[in-house]
């Protein structure tokens, strides 16, 4: 609801039509003879430009003011709307109410004239201010002042600032003409054991320092992971090398040019050595999220297509942890069977059986176990082809069965 | 390797993380679109109705990485999704209003109202085209793959669809809503909102919950003429109206204000407003 001013007097009927152009020395146009407008100081007044009467008729000076915000067409914003007044052109005139005022803002007033052929500022009610969109002298009689309100004031592309080679001499080529990105709330989501990101984006500025941007802006102080995505496997996977990351202006991350990175895929297929006695159970777990159980002297072998694609993986394993693989297992409770343990964890590397050391006892119970395991052959990633995880139970036992992950790491090439 | 992803916080206000979407809109206006300010440097941005519009939308939170896109499709955008809208007021400052907010409004009597050639009264009365009532929200973008990761839907019962879709009554009133629609229109009508802006999933229902309750019924738009008297220059876009006119069922129906037509020098004001509550 419009603020109408205490001292408006007003009975239903406005009696004066006014317009302040806000300049240096504000312009004033009435159309009704007026003395002054008290209130405003330092003031053009014009009385007599407006062409209310032509040729023994009303002329229309003022166009119609339409304001409208198309909510019917899924628009929530006030759309563009421009109006329009026309004055009488005079001596002088030109210079003052000229290309100068655009931009400026035209405020329409309404009141009531006192006796005294007076106003007060204070007392008009401010009808709509908007901007000057322009000017022009549509004859030798008339000149047309436009003014609009809406949209048009806001309507710009953000980011401001593109990326361009000036400003970044190591801007890849596909990366030339794009913004660096604003960032609002929180991508902090992040489950990687049931694979789920929410990650924010960072374009690349540098591609021989290997810099990139991840906002044009200070963003919030907290702890960064940060995360590449490997195309081939359809997988984020985690910089865990050395990344230098400023918070000035910029977020700015500087990963180390040779990023060690570390995946983590859940297993989910089964694998063919699972026994026959757990195939019902397995499709409920997978389709319902169930916990499954294992039962006495049961296996249960998953594997993943994602990691046994040889020759679509363009990483390699890394050579400084050479030997070792890492299997994260989520359980519910286990309870021992005989020998007082409750099963193994097994692997098949190419049909062929490596066993580990690492008993599942009842100590296990509702943990995320963390199990470093030996790999045997050199370049492993590039050799493997079939790979099965998996545990089998003990007589007597029973382990509930939450999920499994395995975990590499490797360096970007 | 163009891009990285990290699990980041975005923009601040006086180390404050900005989230709440009315508050994103407010940052977006004054930090990135650069609004004009009066001469007093202050910016033309009524505070009062953002300080509402944020409050009222408390737990509507947007999360999201801009990447050029116009001011206008953006802000469009946040007020859809907070069921808002953004108009200039007389005195050109922005103002949000939010859409629920039967709070205030002004009742229009029957001399309100111009009489036509005829004497009768200046106003007419359409239903609006649009309606849906198989409303899904997807949310949750992925950066990389541009895919949403995550849904949301209200749909009508299966009762009332009499199809094999798999679906149950969730969401209570909601759907509710979306068994009237499809059961006093006879046609499915879907609506999908791919929204980039929410990752989580409470403000996902939020939004898809305003989006049911404003898209599913045709809705009553109203035009009506009237002289400029005190009442009717203070309307402004925006503006709730109740219309106490007899015989024509309008009287528990609440109407926003969407066009106003000024001939000041006539002293004529032409108003259009829709409904806004079912």
């Amino acid at each position: 609801m419009k603020n109408i001013p205490q001292n408006f007097i007003y009975d239903g009927h406005f009696n004066v039509i006014l317009f302040r152009i806000d300049d240096t020395n504000p312009i004033w146009i009435s159309d009704k003879n007026i003395n002054s407008i008290i209130g405003e100081n330092n003031y053009l007044l014009f009385n007599d430009i407006l062409p209310i009467m032509m040729n023994n008729r009303e002329y229309k000076y003022l166009s119609k003011i339409k304001l409208n915000i198309d909510v019917e067409n899924d628009i929530y914003f006030q759309n563009e709307s421009n109006f329009h007044l026309t004055i009488l052109r005079k001596e002088g005139l030109d210079e003052i109410i000229s290309s100068n005022l655009l931009g400026k803002i035209i405020e329409i007033y309404i009141g009531v004239i006192d006796e005294n052929k007076n106003i007060i500022k204070d007392e008009l009610f401010l009808f709509q201010a908007c901007h000057i969109s322009q000017i022009q002298n549509i004859n030798h009689i008339f000149k047309r002042i436009s003014f609009s309100i809406g949209d048009v004031m806001v309507n710009k592309i953000i980011p401001r600032d593109m990326l361009n080679k000036n400003d970044y001499i190591n801007l890849p080529d596909n990366n030339i003409g794009k913004s660096i990105p604003i960032l609002y709330g929180r991508f902090s989501l992040t489950d990687e054991l049931n694979e789920e990101f929410d990650l924010a984006p960072a374009i690349m500025i540098d591609e021989y320092e290997n810099i990139y941007l991840g906002s044009n802006h200070k963003i919030y102080n907290s702890s960064y992971d940060f995360y590449l995505y490997n195309s081939s496997i359809k997988r984020y996977v985690k910089i865990i090398s050395e990344v230098e990351f400023e918070n000035n202006d910029k977020a700015k991350i500087r990963p180390d040019y040779m990023m060690e990175c570390e995946g983590i895929f859940r297993l989910k297929k089964m694998g063919n050595l699972t026994s026959n006695s757990m195939f019902e159970r397995y499709l409920e777990h997978i389709n319902n999220k169930t916990t499954l159980q294992i039962l006495s002297q049961e296996s249960l072998f998953l594997s993943s297509d994602e990691i046994a694609e040889c020759g679509y993986l363009d990483y390699y394993y890394n050579g400084l942890e050479f030997g070792t693989i890492k299997i994260i297992i989520s359980f519910g409770s286990v309870i021992n069977g005989n020998g007082n343990i409750a099963g193994k964890v097994k692997y098949y590397l190419n049909g062929e059986f490596f066993t580990s050391s690492n008993n599942i006892t009842a100590n296990d119970s509702n943990i995320c176990k963390e199990i470093l395991m030996d790999i045997p052959i050199e370049n492993f990633f590039r050799q493997i082809k079939n790979i099965q995880f998996g545990i089998t139970s003990e007589q007597n036992a029973i382990i509930e069965f939450k999920k499994m992950c395995v975990c590499i790491k490797f360096n970007r090439k | 390797m163009n891009k990285i992803f990290f699990n980041a916080y975005g923009k601040t206000n006086e180390n404050v993380l900005i989230e709440n979407i009315p508050e994103i809109i407010k940052s977006l206006l004054i930090d990135d679109i650069i609004l004009m300010k009066d001469s007093c440097g202050n910016y033309l941005i009524d505070e009062n109705s953002f300080i509402t519009a944020i409050q009222k939308r408390n737990n509507w939170i947007g999360a999201f990485s801009l990447e050029k896109i116009s001011s206008r499709e953006i802000l469009n955008l946040l007020c859809d999704y907070s069921d808002s809208i953004i108009i200039f007021d007389n005195m050109n400052r922005l103002k949000i209003l939010t859409l629920d907010n039967i709070e205030l409004f002004t009742e229009i009597e029957e001399s309100d109202i111009m009489l036509d050639k005829d004497n009768l009264l200046d106003l007419t009365i359409r239903k609006e085209n649009k309606y849906y009532n198989h409303f899904t929200i997807n949310y949750k973008k992925d950066y990389y793959t541009g895919k949403y990761t995550k849904s949301e839907y209200i749909y009508p019962e299966k009762s009332s669809l009499n199809t094999n879709e798999n679906t149950h009554n969730k969401y209570g009133s909601y759907t509710n809503i979306c068994n009237y629609s499809f059961n006093l229109y006879g046609d499915k009508r879907e609506l999908v909102i791919n929204c980039e802006l929410v990752r989580d999933r409470i403000t996902a229902v939020n939004i898809l919950k305003k989006i049911v309750e404003r898209k599913s019924i045709k809705k009553d738009i109203v035009m009506f003429k009237s002289i400029l008297t005190n009442k009717i220059l203070k309307l402004e876009i925006g503006d709730q109206i109740l219309l106490n006119i007899s015989d024509l069922f309008l009287q528990d129906k609440f109407f926003i204000i969407y066009e106003i037509n000024y001939d000041l020098l006539k002293s004529i004001a032409e108003i259009k407003a829709i409904q806004i509550n079912i």
